[in-house]
C-alpha cells in the first residue's frame, strides 16, 4: 500500500464488500495451497515412517475438521476465535505456532484469512464435500496415551445417547467426556442439588452404561437411586456424601469392580459398610469423614486394600 | 425440578442464536447461562481438576521468611527458623506451623523467577501471565479459566474474587461477563441479591407485572435483540434471588467448628467462602491477603501475615481433604515477587523487593504432594533448579484444569493470546 | 493556521515579533469566524441541508426509504441524551412539549450545547477517548486531577480540537503548574512512551501500529521499523522536573537507606513533594531519533541502528546524526495539519458517531486504506464522510459548532429503527438505530430524578485543595508548586517543618469553593453553583454527575457495574447488559436511592398534580419523557389511587422498564 495519497484515500472511502455468502468451494482451494500437505490421514513418508497429521489436526474431511487438533476443534461452526484453521493464520508470522509455517504451504493474505473468518461465521458448511469421510472405512483418530488407559472399561461401549445427555444438562447437571474423544462420562449434578431426588434417576438410566464419574453429593437421593448406581458398570468416581444414603444402599454397590473413588462423607454409613467395601479391590481413596464408621474400621479398610487412603478426618 | 425447566433451556438456546445471528451483539449476562457452559468443555485429560482458589499474597511475599529455608546460610534467614514438616525431608518456615503438617498435599515451587520488580507490573503478570501494556488489558487468569473451561454453576458467577481488588481480577479484552465477581467482606455476600427489605413481597410482584405490562408495549414497537436479551435478564436474575444455590456465599451457614478452623481473620473466612463457592460449582475463587511488602521490620511484620495464611492455608487444605474436594480443586499460592536476602538493618531490618528468586505452592488439584519443585542456592538469590516464571505456574494451573494451553483466543484488536502466554506446565508433578 | 504560525515562531528566533503579532491576529479572527457561523441560523441550516442531502442519496443506493420524523417527546429525549448526557427533566420536558415556537427544537439544541450538561458529558466524552484518569500511572502515585482539570476547562471554552491535541503532544512543565495540566498525557504512560505512542496513533489518526511495536505487521502495511521512526519524535521526552537535587533530596528524606527523616508524619510529607511536585511533570524535548532496539527483528534495520524520526504518512521527519530540539512540535503539528490524512477523518467520524449512534466507519479507532492485502475500510456513505472533513476544517476544529449542525438536521430527527442494526455491516442512517443508554447516561439520568439541578452540583474529584500530611493547607496545590519548586533543600527542610507546626484544619476537605470559575461554561453558572449549593445539602453526596465523581469511579460503583470504561484503554466502555446490573436495577440503586428517597426532585411534580391521572402522566413525562397511552394510564390508575405507596410502585416500574434504558 502506498503512504497516504488523496487518491488512496478517495478508493478507501469508495470501497465496498460482496455480501454473497461464502461457499467451501470458494475456501477449498485455499486449504488445498496452504494447509493439507501437514493435516491430512497418517501416512508413511518416503523412508517408510509414519508421519501423523501436525498437532493431531486433519483437514481432509468435515468430521476431522470439526473435531479438531489437540489445540481445539479446527472449525467452530459460527465462531472463528474457537475454530483452530482460523486462528492459527491469524497468527503473526514470527509466531511459533503461526500457520502456515514459513517454508510450508503457501501463507494467506488478508483477504482470503477474512473469506475462511466469514465462511466459519456463516455456519462453515461443507456443502456436498464428504472428504475422506466418504471413503468405506474411516482410519479412526490415535488414541492420545492418556485416553488409553481407560480405554479397556470403554471396549465394546457404545456412543452415550446425544438427547439423554442434552435433557440432563438442561437440568443443571454437568455431563461431558471423561477426556476427549472418550465414550465414557462424567456426570455432576452442581446446580440446585437440593432438588434432585430419586425421581431424577430416570434421567440417568440411559446414560448407565457410559457414566465413569458421578457426583451426587448433597442431593436428596436415597438408598434407591443408589441400588440403581449399583447396576452402572464402568462407575469408576462415586460421590454420594451428604445425602441419606445408608448401609444398605452401600451394600448395592458391591457390583462396581471399576470404584476406585468413593466419599460417603456426611452420612450415615457405619462400620457394616465395610465388608462391601474391601470387596471393591480397586479402590484407593475412601472418604468417610462425619460417618458412623469407626476409626479402626477404616484403619482395617485401608490395611485391605492395597495402596488406598481411607480418609476419616 | 422446577427452576431448571426445559423450556428455560430452549429459552436461552433462542437467546443465543438470536445473538449469534445478529452479529453485533454479544449476549452477556455476567450469571447467566450464556458464557460457554462445562458441557461444551472436555478436559485435555481425565480427573483433570474442576476448580481453583488462588490465594494471592500480595505485596511480595519474603521467600527465605515462608517457604524457602531449607539449606539456607543463617546470615540470610536471620530470626526466622526451620521447621519440620510432615514430610520428611522438607522443612518451611517455622510461621507456618500448621501448613507444615499438610505438607503431604503440598508442592513447593522454590525456582519462581520474575521479570517485574514493582507491585502492579509484578502482579500483573503473576495474575494474567502478560507484561502489562498501555494498549491492551489482558484478562486475569480467573476470567481465561471461565471462557476455556466455562461454567460448572450457571447459577453462580463462574470466577470470583474475594477480598481483592477488582481491578486484579478484570476480564481485560473479554470484557466484564468475564471478570471476577468482588465480594469485599467474606460475609457480605453477593451484591444485590437480596430483595430490598422496604418493599413489600406483593409490592415487588406488583412492581415487576407492572414493568413487564410496559415493556409488552414497547416490545411491539421495536425487533431488537438487545433489548430482548435486557429483559431476559430479569428472568435470570429473579431466579439467581430464588435459587437455593446462592445460600453458597452464604458463610453463616458452617458450622462454629469450621468457622474456627479457618481462624478469625478476614483472609481466614474469604478461604472458607473459597470452599464453599467451589463446592457450589464455581471454577475459580481468588482471595487476596496483603500486607506482604516488609521493607521495615520485616521479623515482626512477617509472622503477623503468616498466622492469617498459615491458619487459612491449612484449614483449606485440611477441610477440602477430608471433604474428598482436594483432588478436585487446584490450591496455589502465588505473590508478585520475593524479598531480598540481605536484611537491611538501617529499616529496622526489612526487606526489599526481589523479582529474581521468590517461592509459590500448589496443592491439590491431582498434584502428586509433598516434594520441592525448583531449588535456589543457598543465599536464597538465585534459582538453581527447576525455574519457574508465571508464566510457566499459570500454565501449570492451566493443565491441573485440564485447558488446552494452547488455545489462541482473539482479541477485539485482532491480536492473539493464550491463557499463559508462553508458560509451559510442570506435567512431571501430576504423576 | 494559526498553530502553525505558532510552532513557527517557537523555531525563529529572529522574526518572531511580527509573526507573533500576526499570528494572535488571523487568530482572533479566526476564532470570530467559527464563533459566528454556529451562531447564524442560516448558515447552520443550510449546512444541516447539505449533510441531509448527501445522507438521502444514500438512501437510494442502499434500497431504503426514511423513517418517519421522530415526534417531540422522542426527539427530546434524544437530544438530550445526546447533547447532555441525560434525560430531562419534568419541567424541562414540559416547557418543551408545552412550547408551541415553530423554531423550539433549534432554540433548544443551542440552549443544550450552551449549558454545563454539555460540559459534564462531553468531558467524559473526552475521558475515554484519552484514557484521563483521577490517578495516573501503572501505581497511581500521581494525580490526575490538573490532567482532568485540563481537558474540563478546555471543554468549558470551547477548546478547538487541534489545539488540545498540539497541547498534549508538546506540553512542557510541572504536573501542578498552572496552565500545564496537559502534561498528564505523557504522565498517563509514565515508563512506558511505546505504548503511549501507540495510542497516540490510535486515539487520533486512527491508525493501529501497535503490533508494530514487536513485529513486522502481518497484514497491515506498518513495519517494526516504522514503529521506532514515529515513537523516535517524542523519544528524549522526560517524565518529572529538571529539578533532581530536590527530587533526590526529598526522596531521600522519605525513602533513604542513611538519611531518612524518622518522624512518620514528615516522611509522608517528602513523599508527597516528590510525587506532587518535583518528580510529577514532563520536560525535555523529543530527539527525533532512537536507537533500535536489542531484539529489532523487524524488516529494513537492525538492533543498535539509529534510526531518524518518520511520519507514517508523509510531511514530518527528524535526522539520525543531528538531534532535534522541538521533534515534538514538529510531530504535534504534523498530526493536526488539515493535510494530515487521518487527523480530520477521525475526528469526524467520532462526532458523528457520538450524535448519531453509529458511526460512518466502525471501529471509529480503525481506519485501514485498502492494498493488496486488505480491502481497507468500508465507510457507510463517503459523500458525507468528505463533506464533514471540510466542515470541520472551516469550523477550525470547533467541535461544539459541528455537533450543532448535526443536531440540526433531518437524518438526526428521523424515526426510529425498529431493527437491530449490525454498525459493521453498513447503515444508511435513514433512521435512528435503537441504543442502550451508556453507563454515564443511566446514572445522569437517574441522578436528574433525585437531586434539583444535578448539573451545577460539583464534587471534590476535580478539587486542587492541597492535603498534606493530614493537614488541609486551605489552598491549591497549584499555589504550593509555585511556593516551593524553586526551593533549596534546605528551605524544604523548613517548609516542612512549618507544615507539621500548621496543624492547619484536619482531614480530606472535599471543599467545592475551591472549584474555580474557569471551570464553568459561564460566570452565571458559577454564580449559581455557589448560592445554591444549600439546595443540595438534603441529597445524597454520592447522587452527582459521573463527570463529578472521580475517573473512573471505583470497580464496585453502579457506573462500572454498567459498563463505564476503565480508562485504561482508549474509549473502553462498554453498553452490554448483564444480571448484576438488574439485581441492581431491582434490589439496589433505584429503590435506594431513587424510589425510596421521598426528597427525590421526580416526586414534586407527581405531589403538585392534583389528580391520579395527573400523577401517572407527571411520572411517565418524568421519567420516559412522554405521555401515558390510555392503556397504560388504566394500568397505573389503581396503583395512582393507592397514594405514596402506589405512586413508588409506578416509578419504581417505569424506572425498571426495558423503554427507560433503550434510546429510541
Amino acid at each position: 500500500m502506498s503512504r497516504s495519497s488523496a487518491i488512496c484515500l478517495s478508493l478507501a472511502l469508495t470501497a465496498s464488500v460482496a455480501t454473497a455468502e461464502v461457499t467451501f468451494l470458494q475456501v477449498a482451494p485455499l486449504l488445498r495451497k496452504s494447509c493439507i500437505e501437514c493435516h491430512s490421514a497418517p501416512k508413511k513418508d518416503p523412508s517408510g515412517k509414519m508421519v501423523n497429521p501436525k498437532g493431531g489436526l486433519r483437514m481432509d474431511a468435515p468430521s476431522h475438521m470439526l473435531k479438531g487438533g489437540s489445540g481445539g476443534p479446527g472449525v467452530e461452526p459460527g465462531d472463528p476465535d474457537k475454530s483452530l484453521i482460523y486462528a492459527r493464520i491469524l497468527l503473526p508470522p514470527d509466531h511459533e505456532d503461526a500457520m502456515p509455517p514459513k517454508g510450508k504451504g503457501t501463507p494467506l493474505t488478508f483477504p482470503q484469512t477474512e473469506l475462511i473468518k466469514q465462511w466459519i461465521i456463516e455456519g462453515g458448511k461443507f456443502g456436498d464435500w464428504k472428504g475422506s469421510d466418504a471413503a468405506a472405512t474411516v482410519t479412526p483418530a490415535p488414541a492420545t496415551t492418556k485416553t488409553k488407559t481407560l480405554d479397556p472399561l470403554a471396549s465394546g461401549l457404545g456412543v452415550p445417547p446425544e438427547d439423554a445427555i442434552k435433557k440432563l444438562m438442561s437440568m443443571g447437571c454437568v455431563v461431558h467426556p471423561v477426556a476427549p474423544d472418550s465414550k465414557l462420562l462424567s456426570v455432576a449434578w452442581v446446580a440446585t442439588p437440593g432438588a434432585v431426588g430419586d425421581q431424577e434417576m430416570e434421567f440417568l438410566k440411559p446414560l448407565g452404561a457410559n457414566i465413569s464419574e458421578l457426583d451426587l453429593s448433597d442431593t436428596k437421593i436415597t438408598d434407591a437411586s443408589v441400588a440403581i448406581i449399583g447396576t452402572f458398570p464402568r462407575v469408576t468416581k462415586l460421590n454420594l456424601s451428604s445425602t441419606a444414603v445408608t448401609d444398605s444402599g452401600i451394600a448395592s454397590l458391591k457390583g462396581l469392580v471399576n470404584l476406585d473413588w468413593l466419599s460417603v462423607h456426611s452420612t450415615s454409613v457405619s462400620d457394616a459398610s465395610i465388608e462391601t467395601l474391601k470387596g471393591l479391590r480397586k479402590l484407593k481413596n475412601v472418604y468417610l469423614w462425619k460417618t458412623h464408621v469407626s476409626s479402626s474400621s477404616a484403619g482395617t479398610l485401608q490395611k485391605a486394600l492395597p495402596g488406598s487412603v481411607v480418609s476419616i478426618e | 425440578m422446577t427452576l431448571n425447566s426445559a423450556d428455560e433451556f430452549s429459552r436461552r438456546q433462542f437467546l443465543l442464536n438470536i445473538a449469534k445471528a445478529s452479529l453485533g451483539v454479544t449476549v452477556a449476562p455476567m450469571l447467566g447461562a450464556s458464557v460457554a457452559t462445562a458441557a461444551d468443555f472436555v478436559p485435555i485429560r481425565p480427573r483433570a481438576a474442576k476448580s481453583v482458589i488462588f490465594l494471592m499474597m500480595s505485596g511480595g511475599m519474603s521467600h527465605l521468611d515462608t517457604l524457602d529455608v531449607m539449606g539456607k546460610k543463617d546470615t540470610v534467614l536471620g530470626k526466622t527458623k526451620p521447621l519440620a514438616t510432615s514430610v520428611s525431608g522438607i522443612s518451611i518456615s517455622e510461621n507456618l506451623p500448621k501448613t507444615a503438617k499438610q505438607m503431604q498435599h503440598i508442592v513447593l515451587f522454590n525456582g519462581m523467577s520474575t521479570t517485574q520488580g514493582a507491585h502492579e507490573q509484578g502482579q500483573y503478570l503473576m495474575e494474567r501471565s502478560y507484561i502489562m501494556r498501555g494498549t491492551i488489558v489482558h484478562p486475569a487468569t480467573g476470567s481465561w479459566v471461565v471462557r476455556l473451561g466455562g461454567k460448572r454453576n450457571n447459577n453462580l458467577p463462574g470466577f470470583v474474587a474475594v477480598s481483592t481488588d477488582p481491578n486484579n481480577a478484570a476480564g481485560g479484552f473479554m470484557g466484564a461477563k468475564y471478570s471476577g465477581v468482588p465480594i469485599g467482606e467474606p460475609g457480605e455476600g453477593l451484591q444485590d441479591s437480596m430483595k430490598p427489605g422496604s418493599i413489600s413481597q406483593g409490592d415487588f410482584d406488583k412492581r415487576l407485572s407492572l414493568a413487564d405490562s410496559l415493556n409488552k408495549q414497547f416490545h411491539t414497537q421495536v425487533n431488537n435483540s438487545a433489548i430482548r436479551e435486557h429483559k431476559g435478564l430479569y428472568d435470570d436474575a429473579l431466579r439467581l434471588m430464588r435459587c437455593e444455590d446462592l445460600k453458597a456465599f452464604d458463610v453463616k451457614q458452617e458450622p462454629s467448628e469450621v468457622k474456627g478452623l479457618y481462624g478469625p481473620s478476614r483472609f481466614g473466612q474469604g478461604c472458607m467462602l473459597a470452599r464453599r463457592l467451589v463446592e457450589h460449582g464455581v471454577r475459580y475463587v481468588q482471595v487476596s491477603l496483603g500486607g506482604w511488602d516488609t521493607h521495615y521490620d520485616n521479623f515482626t511484620a512477617v509472622p503477623a501475615r503468616a498466622k492469617d495464611l498459615d491458619d487459612g492455608l491449612a484449614a483449606l487444605l485440611q477441610d477440602l481433604h477430608r471433604r474428598g474436594m482436594l483432588q478436585d480443586t487446584l490450591v496455589a499460592v502465588g505473590t508478585e515477587f520475593g524479598r531480598t536476602p540481605e536484611i537491611i538493618t538501617e529499616h529496622e531490618d526489612g526487606r526489599d523487593h526481589y523479582p529474581k528468586a521468590f517461592s509459590c505452592l500448589m496443592a491439590g488439584g491431582g498434584l502428586q504432594g509433598g516434594r520441592v519443585h525448583g531449588k535456589k542456592d543457598d543465599k536464597g538469590g538465585n534459582v538453581t533448579d527447576g525455574l519457574t516464571n508465571p508464566q510457566d505456574f499459570n500454565a501449570t494451573i492451566a493443565y491441573s484444569l485440564g485447558l488446552p494451553v494452547d488455545q489462541v483466543i482473539i482479541s477485539p484488536s485482532g491480536r492473539p493470546f493464550t491463557i499463559a502466554d508462553k508458560g509451559k506446565p510442570v506435567v512431571e508433578l501430576f504423576s | 493556521m494559526t498553530r502553525h504560525l505558532f510552532a513557527m515562531k517557537l523555531r525563529l528566533t529572529c522574526t518572531t515579533l511580527t509573526l507573533f503579532a500576526a499570528a494572535t491576529v488571523a487568530h482572533a479572527q479566526l476564532a470570530k469566524k467559527t464563533v459566528d457561523l454556529g451562531n447564524d441560523p442560516a448558515w447552520v441550516k443550510k449546512t444541516a441541508l447539505e449533510i441531509d442531502k448527501r445522507v438521502a442519496q444514500g438512501f437510494a443506493k442502499a434500497k431504503v426509504t426514511p423513517i418517519a420524523g421522530a415526534d417531540d417527546s422522542k426527539w427530546l429525549r434524544r437530544v438530550y441524551l445526546d447533547s447532555i448526557g441525560r434525560i430531562p427533566s419534568y419541567d424541562e420536558a414540559k416547557a418543551f412539549l408545552d412550547d408551541s415556537a415553530a423554531d423550539k427544537r433549534e432554540k433548544l439544541i443551542t440552549k443544550l450545547l450552551n449549558s454545563e450538561g454539555w460540559v459534564s458529558t462531553t468531558y467524559n466524552w473526552y475521558a475515554d477517548i484519552l484514557r484521563a484518569t483521577s490517578r495516573l500511572g501503572t501505581d497511581g502515585t500521581r494525580s490526575g486531577v490538573p490532567y482532568l482539570r485540563w481537558l474540563r476547562e478546555s471543554v468549558a471554552t470551547n477548546k478547538p480540537w487541534d489545539k488540545m491535541v498540539y497541547e498534549l503532544i508538546t506540553t512542557n512543565g510541572g504536573g501542578w503548574e498552572e496552565g500545564k495540566g496537559a502534561v498528564g498525557y505523557f504522565e498517563r504512560d509514565r515508563g512506558m512512551p511505546l505504548d503511549n505512542m501507540a495510542n497516540t496513533t490510535r486515539i487520533f489518526l486512527g491508525t493501529h501500529i501497535e503490533c508494530a511495536q514487536c513485529h513486522d505487521h502481518p497484514y497491515d502495511t506498518w513495519k517494526q521499523k516504522d514503529f521506532y521512526e514515529m515513537s523516535a519524535f517524542t523519544h528524549g521526552l522526560k517524565t518529572g522536573t529538571p529539578k533532581e537535587e530536590q527530587r533526590k533530596y526529598v526522596n531521600e528524606k522519605y525513602n533513604g537507606k542513611t538519611n531518612q527523616d524518622p518522624d512518620k508524619t514528615k516522611r509522608d510529607i517528602y513523599r508527597w513533594l516528590q510525587d506532587n511536585i518535583y518528580d510529577f511533570g514532563v520536560w525535555g524535548d523529543g530527539k527525533g531519533n532512537i536507537m533500535l532496539p536489542t531484539d529489532f527483528k523487524g524488516k529494513g534495520g537492525k538492533p543498535g541502528d539509529t534510526v531518524p524520526a518518520k511520519s507514517i504518512y508523509p510531511g514530518a521527519s527528524g535526522s539520525k546524526t543531528r538531534d532535534m530540539k522541538d521533534a515534538r512540535e514538529e510531530f504535534a503539528e504534523w498530526v493536526t495539519e488539515p493535510q494530515n490524512p487521518r487527523f480530520t477523518l477521525i475526528m469526524v467520524n467520532r462526532i458523528w458517531k457520538r450524535t448519531m449512534g453509529i458511526g460512518l466507519f466502525e471501529p471509529v479507532d480503525k481506519f485501514v486504506m485498502p492494498s493488496k492485502d486488505n480491502p481497507g475500510t468500508v465507510v457507510n456513505n463517503p459523500d458525507v464522510l468528505k463533506y464533514l472533513e471540510g466542515m470541520l476544517k472551516e469550523l477550525n476544529y470547533d467541535v461544539k459548532t459541528f455537533q450543532k449542525v448535526l443536531l440540526n438536521t433531518r437524518t438526526y430527527a428521523l424515526g426510529t429503527n425498529r431493527d437491530a442494526v449490525d454498525p459493521r455491516a453498513g447503515y444508511a442512517f435513514h433512521g435512528r438505530a435503537v441504543k442502550r443508554m451508556t453507563a454515564e447516561q443511566v446514572w445522569d439520568s437517574m441522578g436528574t430524578l433525585v437531586v434539583p439541578d444535578i448539573d451545577y452540583r460539583k464534587g471534590g474529584a476535580l478539587s486542587p485543595n492541597a492535603v498534606v500530611g493530614g493537614r488541609n493547607l486551605g489552598k491549591s496545590v497549584y499555589e504550593v508548586y509555585k511556593e516551593v519548586i524553586n526551593m533549596k533543600p534546605a528551605e524544604i527542610s523548613a517548609w516542612v517543618d512549618k507544615i507539621i507546626s500548621y496543624g492547619g484544619s484536619k482531614g480530606g476537605g472535599d471543599d467545592m469553593m475551591m472549584m474555580d470559575k474557569s471551570m464553568m461554561a459561564s460566570n452565571d453558572a458559577a454564580a449559581a453553583n455557589m448560592t445554591d449549593a444549600a439546595k443540595w445539602s438534603a441529597y445524597s453526596k454520592e447522587i452527582l454527575r459521573a463527570s463529578e465523581l472521580s475517573s473512573p469511579t471505583p470497580p464496585q460503583h453502579f457506573l462500572r457495574k454498567f459498563g463505564q470504561s476503565s480508562r485504561e484503554v482508549i474509549e473502553g466502555g462498554s453498553s452490554e447488559s448483564d444480571v448484576t446490573q438488574v439485581l441492581s436495577l431491582i434490589n439496589g440503586h433505584v429503590e435506594k436511592n431513587i424510589v425510596n428517597d421521598s426528597r427525590a426532585v421526580v416526586y414534586k411534580s407527581i405531589d403538585a398534580a392534583a389528580t391520579p391521572e395527573d400523577k401517572v402522566k407527571a411520572a411517565f413525562i418524568g421519567i420516559l419523557t412522554r405521555n401515558p397511552t390510555p392503556a397504560e394510564l388504566e394500568l397505573m390508575l389503581p396503583e395512582a389511587k393507592k397514594g405514596r405507596e402506589g405512586i413508588k410502585n409506578i416509578l419504581y416500574a417505569l424506572l425498571n422498564s426495558n423503554e427507560f434504558i433503550f434510546i429510541l
